[in-house]
């Protein structure tokens, strides 16, 4: 079944048009790549995706589960099963893990008409996804990325995955700014998350994180627009040969 | 006596007094001859910059009676009341005995009487009040009419609970208050301002005097909730060696409020903290104004203050750090960060710091914006509503002021509160 359809997606911000004309179809079970150099569009496809709305929509739709996503504010983008792994967590002093967790598992509960769940099943879930990503429950009671290191903020995107169940994760360059320990981790728990009804879009710039991440699809974004795509290895000749034959071939 | 301009602002406001009872006594009498001299202040008066008060004094108002009024008890249910403290009620300033209670019988906890100063209490009254200078320093010294006294003995720890409900319309209601910490002795006040539901447009002008001795502390959080009335508040507090100030204020929910929190560091190795929130809707006007002079060396201070200003609403912080030339390695700080929730509140922060010694450590910060807009999206995209976003920001910015109250339930109170203030 389709999960996402871009259909000539075109974006702008600023009047700048930062996306020409993407078209892109996801499928459930399917892990997609999205690689690209630096100022290609890789985080503007995403952020559109997810709803910020510092970028106008200038031309193209995008449907997520057969619902147009334009239509939809963040929040319900969110409910709706999509998530976004940000590049740069955002840090939120006096507001806990816990209580941000709780309150966003229980509104999207709500959006889907079900009843808030216990103290002690949220526990219980909170628990169980924190082992996913081999995450010290002590860190729930801190705030919200607040102080934490770069590896931590990224395994906290991570888990805030498993915790809401997406239909369709966007790992929006999850792996920058990792160690390798701590792209093992984080590599390993989106794994166990997968599933053949659910799937994942990696954005990133390094062919590094896809030994980890094994995807089905691998697109190449350039100058707004997908400029080639191929299977797994496509991203060994990309690591290979680089973006520049990419750039002159286009 | 001299007599009033009838053009004068506070012609009016003092015609309501009787002077001959007034003349009675003498420290209440120096302070109306005071008075006679001292404008009311208006905005061209660096204080009041921001504040208006000539409205006030321009409406009219009544004084108390002498009975407990009746009213909705209910109100005192609402509140995070400890029963086993001690606790004083005052109805429109009336001390209501039967609501109010002493656990213990080593302290002095009364209300205010002029006999019981003169006794006991002397060498401390009336010290801090500046009546030369400050109007309603010198309109409470004359006036006061409520209030209480409190006398904590050396090494004891104390927890008092003080509330003051206001049930009629255009009451003036100038509560005085002092404090006395003796030696290593610690207090503990909580302080409640509330109305009964309906009534508007009363005035209240406390004044208090905190004497803290050498390595005493006093812990006093201020809650003021006072719907359609005004508050100027002005608390005095002179720290000896040692001794440590640690005050919350929660004012919102008021149509006027005016603090004053002045502190006088005359000793080494004091502590004091002023945290305070503030959050103005409608055309509420909430001034928060401090002083700390800082007069002899190693001592610490830190001030912060977190205001969010809706509506058409206007918020004031001003707080001002003098450090003395002979008051080396002091550590002064001073955050007050504040947000706009709508694009016709105003807020205006003025912090200050004056240093004449050169072995200090200080600093201020102060910044005025909207909430984060990369937070809200943050909380969005994970699926919670941008109202339910917008209230978790809010509160957890407030809520950053509350941390070092000594008191769970208060806190949590509080915090409660604000959450269901920021709908």
């Amino acid at each position: 079944m389709k999960l996402l359809e871009v259909k000539n997606l075109h974006a702008a911000i600023d009047g700048n048009e930062i996306l020409k004309g993407i078209n892109l179809t996801v499928n459930e079970g399917e892990v997609h790549a999205i690689m690209g150099p630096n100022g290609s569009g890789k985080s503007t496809l995403s952020a559109v995706l997810a709803g910020k709305d510092d970028y106008e929509i200038t031309e193209g739709e995008v449907l997520f589960k057969g619902k147009n996503l334009f239509d939809l504010e963040p929040e319900e983008r969110a409910a709706e099963g999509l998530f976004l792994a940000f590049q740069y967590p955002v840090e939120i002093p006096g507001v806990s893990n816990m209580n941000f967790l709780k309150t966003a598992v229980n509104e999207i509960r709500e959006y889907k008409g079900l009843e808030p769940l216990s103290a002690k099943d949220f526990i219980k879930l909170i628990k169980e996804k924190a082992k996913l990503v081999e995450l010290d429950p002590k860190f729930l009671q801190r705030a919200v990325n607040e102080g934490f290191s770069g590896g931590e903020k990224k395994r906290n995107e991570i888990f805030q995955m498993a915790v809401l169940d997406p239909k369709l994760a966007i790992l929006d360059e999850t792996d920058s700014g990792l160690d390798i320990d701590a792209l093992r981790i984080v590599a390993n728990g989106v794994n166990k998350l997968r599933r053949p009804d659910n799937a994942t879009i990696v954005i990133t710039h390094y062919q590094r994180l896809l030994d980890y991440i094994v995807p089905d699809i691998v697109h190449v974004l350039y100058n707004g627009k997908i400029v080639k795509t191929g299977d797994k290895n496509f991203a060994m000749e990309l690591e290979e040969k680089g973006y520049d034959w990419i750039k002159e071939s286009v | 006596m001299e007599t009033l301009e009838k053009n004068d602002i506070k012609s009016q406001f003092l015609d309501l007094f009787s002077t001959e009872d007034i003349s009675k006594n003498p420290v209440r009498y120096k302070a109306l001859e005071h008075l006679m001299h001292i404008p009311a202040p208006t905005t061209k008066d660096e204080f009041w910059r921001y504040t208006r008060v000539n409205k006030l004094l321009k409406k009219n108002y009544q004084l108390p009676g002498y009975e407990v009024a009746e009213f909705d008890q209910s109100i005192l249910k609402k509140l995070p009341l400890n029963n086993e403290e001690s606790t004083l009620v005052f109805v429109n300033g009336v001390f209501a005995k039967d609501y109010s209670k002493i656990v213990n019988a080593s302290i002095d906890l009364i209300p205010f009487s002029d006999a019981l100063v003169e006794q006991k209490y002397q060498s401390f009254y009336n010290k801090l009040a500046n009546n030369q200078k400050r109007f309603f320093d010198a309109v409470n010294t004359a006036f006061h009419n409520s209030g209480y006294i409190l006398g904590v003995p050396t090494l004891s720890n104390e927890k008092v609970q003080i509330i003051q409900i206001i049930t009629n319309d255009n009451l003036l209601l100038i509560p005085r208050n002092l404090i006395l910490a003796d030696t290593g002795a610690k207090i503990t006040i909580k302080e409640f301002f509330i109305n009964q539901s309906g009534v508007e447009n009363a005035l209240i002008n406390q004044l208090s005097e905190i004497v803290l001795m050498p390595n005493s502390t006093c812990n006093y959080y201020k809650y003021q909730n006072l719907s359609n009335n005004a508050l100027i508040d002005t608390t005095h507090i002179l720290q000896n060696q040692d001794s440590a100030y640690n005050t919350h204020l929660a004012s919102y929910n008021t149509a006027f409020i005016r603090n004053n929190t002045l502190v006088q560091s005359s000793g080494e190795n004091t502590t004091t903290t002023v945290n305070g929130a503030t959050l103005t809707k409608e055309n509420e006007h909430i001034d928060q104004h401090i002083f700390i002079d800082h007069q002899q060396p190693n001592c610490y201070s830190n001030q912060l203050f977190r205001t969010i200003a809706d509506d058409k609403s206007t918020a004031v912080f001003n707080g001002k750090v003098m450090v003395r030339q002979d008051a080396q390695k002091i550590n002064a700080f001073q955050s007050n960060a504040n947000i706009l929730l709508s694009d016709f509140a105003n807020i205006y922060a003025k912090p200050e710091l004056e240093i004449y010694a050169d072995d200090v450590k200080c600093s201020h910060g102060s910044s005025t914006g909207q909430l984060d807009e990369e937070a809200l999206f943050y909380l969005r995209a994970r699926g919670i509503k941008e109202k339910t976003a917008q209230k978790m920001l809010i509160s957890a910015f407030l809520n950053d002021t509350i941390d070092n109250i000594e008191d769970d339930t208060y806190t949590a109170f509080i915090s409660q509160e604000i959450e269901q203030l920021i709908q």
